[in-house]
């Protein structure tokens, strides 16, 4: 096991897949009495495809994202990953194992929090579940000890050691999970929907635990998730998938800047006296005296904002980014593909000027996340 | 392996190379083996604790299942009030036979409680935890759960046989022995029905038939069946190897009964271990059928 | 009338809910013969084929046995529904639905009940055939008499277990005491006829409502007297009545509980 981590250190790719596939066999459920007794005695399947080649590499210390509509067969490609589910065919290395045959010693080296699977137990306090966590993962009692007091200052959950699980908020209960997850220092840890059903505050907390994962002990994140915010907020890159197959792999920075060509501009008149002025432009939405209106970058607003103040007296005026959700659900849809291709795999947006109104309310308070992330591009 | 990352590539292979030693290979087993011990040791402490979090409703449904026993025993009484025998059997053997059964039972569910859960676990996908662990699966799944309830049933059977032998160490010792060993069978035998859902979707119709199947024909004399029935006693739903061989060496011992009794519970265990084994290769995880059907 | 229509609805998809489960079914059938099969030959074990107990044949103690059974595997899941709404809070969201919650769950308990008892029917019968051929002395005559008390048996298991399935209203762990219920209903007439226990046993389980469940369509069913239809039946009906008001009056008082709580 030693020499192999060893081994590893000069290497810097922790996943390799290519071409991964999964078809699953499903039974097809019919209803009638008749019919579901001939389904019992002679079922028919049906097959479907739920991933179909993948091709993925990770290097050490990124911090993923990988993002698809329900279905997609994220969690499916996970599950290889991870080895509790075997590609139909494609091959893979996960830490230089290969999950499909070396499930144990892999699970050794990764760590998961999957969704609202739980691995603590609920009835009784987080510290008893670790005990026996460290007892599954085969950990030295001293050196359990000595971890669980690491990760106890670590995540602030010190005063939640003794109190059944039961009685813990969700938030806390999601912050001894994360704690379970990487007792035995994972080298890799997948996450999936960390953040769902969890308010503002706990969310903030549980995406500044991982940033630390990802910084104090080198652990690489693969994450998926529905909340953009978490994307936006945590990942350097970002890898979309939809129908089982990669539609979109980029850094999240090229991400949003191949779509920061367009803005956005909300405008509120109190009246309008100049309506051919308004003609020709492109306004996604108008309700009355307000309008939404999609204007390309440069030029673009210079013209559209002369145009908006001859047309009438403005009392409002909000000119603004796409929102990363409208990027990503324009991917998912196939409708924003072409825009952002042509724009993928350069670095030359990470290095475009920073107009400090280019980071709208949104963004305020993540600077540090984006800029701990800048090391982890450059494929 | 047909991977560029060369270097860990090889060290894979390496890996499963080591395992071909042989001397290596065994003590290597032997200490997973004692690994595995301390898991079952630990989950059977942890759930006892989570049990003990809800002391009077741990009290009660023990209780409530010993006396669910007890009435088992009234319809006996009553029945020896009208005949002194049936089939050679008189009320101590059938209290024996009601010791064995519940004590044996008693101990799978306490030790190894999700055996009736198995199949829903699978069909949920609830598998992914146990798989993302490095430990047994099989070992695992089973033992990461208690049912509450079994305790009525282990301390029955063993007030039972102490009312029946009074307190003989030896017959003591055997019954223990017996109690852990039918105990595994059975969970062997229901593990394959729950390891159906990998092979034909959710088996757990036929899971609950198979322990009420086991559960029922071990609960009454043998010798009132016929010839036909006896044969699936001693082979497809082996309540033969489960309670009455354990039975009859309990009233007269022989060394050879006692380890062929334990050589045939050891096929039975390995053939489900490995019936599991193998379905769990087949495993589809739980989320494709929930979100997709 | 539509009011009517509503439950009869409720009723119907109880029915459907519990058709579409044919592999539940086949197990249930598949338990249901083997009880009876290891009894038959429990019995035969004792009786050597020949000879009787209390009046009773290898041939009728089978057939009272299924019967006896029928009623009981012909049963509701009102009670482990009820248990699961009131405890989970579920009730609160459906008590302001345009349907009294009590309706609701009877109209379901029934529609389950059908199911099961038109399943187990057949099954049963089939059985009783195979095993042991026709029932022994058979009265024709009596049989409106045998559905009447079978009905009122299934219905006062569904009063009794809508009755202890309320009272999780006040106790968390009424599963025990449902559990002995159960079982006591079990010992006082479906493994026994009343006849095989102790007099003052079964002197005592006569004025309990145990053994008006399976206990007296079965008796009725195996050997039939008039003078006992008159006895039991009535007892019957009393108690079915006595359980149904006791199960409003438990249900009044809980969900006046609930307001005061705030659920």
């Amino acid at each position: 096991m030693t020499t192999l981590r060893d081994g590893e250190a000069g290497n810097n790719t922790v996943i390799v897949a290519r071409d991964l596939r999964k078809v699953f066999r499903t039974k097809i459920k019919k209803e009638g009495f008749t019919q579901s007794v001939k389904s019992l005695v002679k079922p028919e399947y049906r097959e479907i495809e739920a991933v179909h080649g993948i091709s993925l590499e990770v290097p050490r210390g990124e911090l993923i994202a990988f993002l698809g509509p329900n279905g997609a067969g994220k969690s499916t490609t996970i599950k290889m990953l991870t080895g509790i589910l075997n590609a139909t065919s494609g091959s893979m290395l996960v830490l230089g194992l290969d999950p499909g045959k070396q499930r144990k010693s892999l699970s050794f080296r990764i760590g998961s929090v999957f969704g609202q699977k739980s691995q603590l137990w609920f009835h009784l306090p987080p510290m008893d579940s670790f005990r026996l966590l460290g007892a599954i993962y085969e950990m030295d009692s001293k050196l359990l000890d000595k971890r669980i007091d690491e990760i106890v200052e670590l995540f602030e959950i010190g005063e939640l050691m003794d109190i059944p699980v039961r009685k813990l908020s969700l938030g806390q209960r999601m912050r001894c999970e994360f704690a379970a997850s990487i007792l035995h220092k994972p080298e890799i840890i997948f996450l999936d929907e960390p953040t769902i059903g969890l308010d503002v505050l706990v969310k903030q907390k549980i995406r500044e635990l991982i940033t630390r994962l990802n910084k104090e002990e080198k652990t690489t994140i693969f994450l998926t998730s529905h909340d953009i915010g978490d994307v936006e907020h945590l990942c350097s890159r970002a890898v979309i998938i939809n129908h089982g197959k990669i539609v979109m792999d980029s850094s999240v920075k090229a991400l949003k800047y191949g779509y920061l060509k367009k803005k956005v501009i909300d405008v509120k008149f109190a009246a309008i006296s100049n309506h051919t002025m308004l003609e020709g432009l492109n306004i996604l939405k108008r309700k009355g005296l307000s309008m939404k209106l999609e204007v390309d970058e440069g030029d673009g607003i210079q013209e559209v904002m002369l145009r908006l103040m001859q047309a009438g007296s403005i009392v409002d005026v909000t000119i603004s980014d796409i929102p990363m959700e409208k990027i990503i659900g324009d991917i998912y849809t196939d409708k924003g593909l072409e825009g952002i291709n042509s724009n993928t795999h350069t670095d030359s947006y990470a290095g475009t000027d920073m107009d400090t109104d280019r980071y709208t309310d949104t963004d305020t308070g993540t600077g540090s996340t984006t800029a701990g992330n800048s090391g982890g591009e450059g494929e | 392996m047909l991977m560029g990352d060369k270097k860990s590539g090889i060290q894979a292979k390496e890996k499963t190379g080591t395992r071909k030693d042989g001397d290596k290979g065994g003590r290597r087993l032997a200490l997973s083996f004692l690994q595995h011990l301390r898991l079952i040791c630990l989950y059977f402490k942890y759930n006892l604790l989570s049990a003990m979090e809800y002391r009077v409703s741990f009290i009660l449904q023990a209780l409530g299942m010993a006396l669910n026993n007890a009435f088992f025993l009234f319809f006996w009484w009553v029945i020896f009030q009208k005949v002194s025998s049936i089939g050679g059997y008189g009320f101590k053997d059938v209290m024996v036979i009601w010791a064995l059964s519940s004590s044996t039972y008693g101990f799978l569910h306490i030790l190894f409680g999700n055996v009736r859960e198995l199949p829903r676990i699978i069909m949920n996908g609830e598998l992914d935890t146990y798989l993302l662990q490095p430990k047994n699966v099989y070992v695992n799944v089973y033992c990461s759960r208690m049912i509450v309830s079994a305790w009525g049933d282990l301390v029955y059977g063993f007030v039972l046989i102490l009312l029946v032998y009074g307190f003989a160490p030896l017959k003591l010792l055997l019954f223990i022995l017996f109690t852990a060993a039918g105990g595994l069978l059975a969970g062997a035998i229901m593990s394959v029905a729950d390891t159906l859902t990998f092979y034909i979707g959710n088996s757990s119709g036929i899971s609950r038939l198979v322990t009420e199947f086991l559960i029922n024909f071990s609960i009454y004399p043998d010798s009132i069946y016929r010839q036909s029935v006896k044969v699936i006693m001693y082979t497809l739903l082996p309540t033969g190897f489960i309670v009455f061989l354990p039975f009859r060496l309990l009233s007269a011992f022989n060394w050879y009964g006692l380890l062929g009794l334990l050589a045939i519970d050891a096929v039975y265990i390995g053939i489900s271990y490995l019936f599991f084994k193998r379905g769990l290769e087949r495993y589809e995880s739980g989320n494709l059928i929930t979100t997709k059907l | 009338m539509r009011k009517l229509r509503k439950y009869l609805l409720v009723v119907k998809t109880g029915i459907n809910s519990n058709l579409i489960y044919t592999a539940d079914f086949l197990a249930g059938a598949l338990f249901f013969a083997l009880v009876i099969f290891i009894f038959m030959q429990l019995w035969e074990a004792i009786f050597f084929n020949d000879g009787s107990m209390e009046g009773y044949t290898v041939n009728r103690l089978v057939w009272y046995y299924i019967a006896a059974e029928m009623v009981i595997l012909s049963k509701s899941d009102v009670f482990r529904s009820m248990n699961e709404e009131i405890k989970s809070g579920n009730i609160a969201y459906k008590l302001n639905k345009p349907y009294s919650f009590v309706l609701y769950q009877f109209s379901e308990g029934m529609g389950q009940i059908a199911v099961r008892l038109m399943t187990n029917l057949p099954v049963g019968l089939l059985l009783g055939f195979l095993y042991v051929g026709k029932l022994e002395g058979l009265n024709i005559s009596a049989l409106p008499a045998v559905v009447i008390s079978t009905m009122l048996g299934i219905l006062l298991n569904f009063f009794m277990d809508a009755f202890i399935g309320m009272t999780s209203f006040w106790t968390e762990d009424n599963s025990a005491l449902y559990w002995i219920v159960q079982k006591l209903s079990f010992m006082l007439g479906l493994f026994l006829p009343l006849e095989f226990l102790p007099k003052i046993i079964r002197e005592i389980a006569l004025y309990l409502p145990f053994s008006y469940i399976a206990y007296a369509p079965a008796r009725l069913l195996t050997s039939f007297s008039m003078e006992e239809f008159l006895s039991m039946v009535p007892i019957q009906i009393l108690y079915t009545v006595l359980f149904a008001a006791l199960s409003a009056l438990i249900y009044s008082r809980g969900v006046r509980k609930l307001n005061v709580n705030g659920g």
